[in-house]
């Protein structure tokens, strides 16, 4: 055998490799673990954002949080959902100068990277749910009739949002930085959830 | 391997279809018509285990479903997705904290063939490669990939492509000389 690297298969060695199946029927349950991946990941079935689905859980939660916190500054109580065992933060996805179109090819190709960060942060043993927000949005403040669209008015409009477990907010911020959003121009803010 | 390639107006029909209707039907025709040669692909990547080249697969058809509207077709959707494999054994390997061996072990023939009475056969063997050796080897001597698109694939050099593909193919020569 020679030491050059340009070594060259014999005749044989071909035939041999030639003979390998290139082809060969997957195990059957494969199919339906793939498609049930699939649509616990909303790649399935109606289309809708493949952001994971548990937002409105956090969503309404959030909302909850917030509300409950106006009430129990008022009466001296507070009040959450479940306090987790180790800290959370949000993250504040901010639309940078350039978002993609709504419903557009770059969008879904964008809103599945930030889905496949998100499952790659699962499987490292990190907790984060999120969701993507659309532009439409009602304001209210004070007492005043909510305002339509505010958002359109402001560059960095809120886009969407994780929520992630994280030791403290340097934990927090070095998951932060590497969420594809970044790379697309927008924010994200880290703000840690007040328990 | 993309000068082999064409593009095939079934594949192209169906990911329209898919990408428009997100339908269970549509997806299980384009999942019957690439797992076949996805998975013996992706059972030789990992070096025979078939909970790593199933993980492989389902986390192929996760990310090509979630891209598959950005997909511009420039090459086959089979290359395409062949590519998507490969990343993700990588990557499967880097999280489980496989050591991508650089070398090969001094016994690597006796460890190779150590299942008593078995012959071994060139999946057996190759699976029993380190894996970078392997990855190169599969891609090239199997799959017709060229250095060039080896490189690219696997983010090393030609050069390095060319010497783990020389390195394995020596390994694999004494394993067979020596049974």
């Amino acid at each position: 055998m020679s030491e050059e690297f340009e070594d060259e298969l014999s005749a044989e060695e071909r035939r041999a490799l030639g003979g390998l199946s290139r082809e060969q029927t997957p195990p059957p349950a494969l199919e339906e673990r793939v498609v049930a991946a699939l649509k616990r990941a909303r790649l399935l079935g109606p289309t809708r954002s493949v952001w994971r689905r548990r937002a409105p859980r956090v969503g309404l939660a959030v909302a909850a949080s917030l509300l409950c916190f106006a009430l129990g500054a008022l009466a001296g109580v507070r009040f959450s959902r479940p306090r987790p065992d180790a800290p959370e933060f949000m993250l504040l996805l901010r639309s940078g100068p350039d978002p993609a179109r709504p419903d557009s090819a770059d969008e879904l190709r964008r809103v599945g990277e930030y889905s496949e960060w998100a499952g790659q942060l699962r499987r490292q043993g990190v907790r984060v749910e999120g969701e993507k927000l659309k532009r439409e949005a009602r304001v209210l403040r004070g007492r005043a009739a909510a305002a339509e669209n505010p958002s359109d008015a402001n560059a960095e409009a809120l886009a969407g949002y994780f929520l992630i477990g994280a030791r403290d907010y340097e934990q927090a911020v070095k998951i932060a930085a590497g969420c594809p959003h970044l790379k697309y121009g927008g924010s994200v803010e880290v703000r840690q959830i007040d328990y | 391997m993309e000068s082999g390639d064409f593009i095939d107006k079934t594949d192209r029909v169906l990911v329209e279809r898919f990408v428009r209707a997100r339908d269970e039907a549509t997806f299980r025709e384009l999942y019957r018509r690439h797992t076949p040669a996805l998975y013996p692909l992706a059972l030789r990547l990992v070096g025979g285990s078939q909970s790593e080249a199933q993980d492989a697969v389902q986390d192929t058809w996760l990310r090509a479903c979630q891209a598959l509207a950005g997909f511009e077709w420039r090459s086959s959707l089979r290359t395409w997705l062949s590519g998507i494999l490969i990343n993700r054994v990588r990557e499967l390997q880097r999280e489980r904290g496989r050591r991508q061996e650089e070398e090969l072990p001094d016994d690597y023939p006796q460890r190779a063939a150590a299942r008593p009475g078995a012959r071994m056969d060139i999946d057996r063997a190759i699976a029993r490669l380190p894996a970078g050796y392997r990855h190169v080897f599969v891609l090239h001597d199997v799959e017709g990939y060229t250095h060039e698109e080896i490189s690219a694939r696997l983010e090393i050099s030609v050069g390095t492509s060319k010497s783990q593909l020389h390195h394995a193919r020596k390994a694999l020569r004494g394993l067979f000389r020596g049974q």
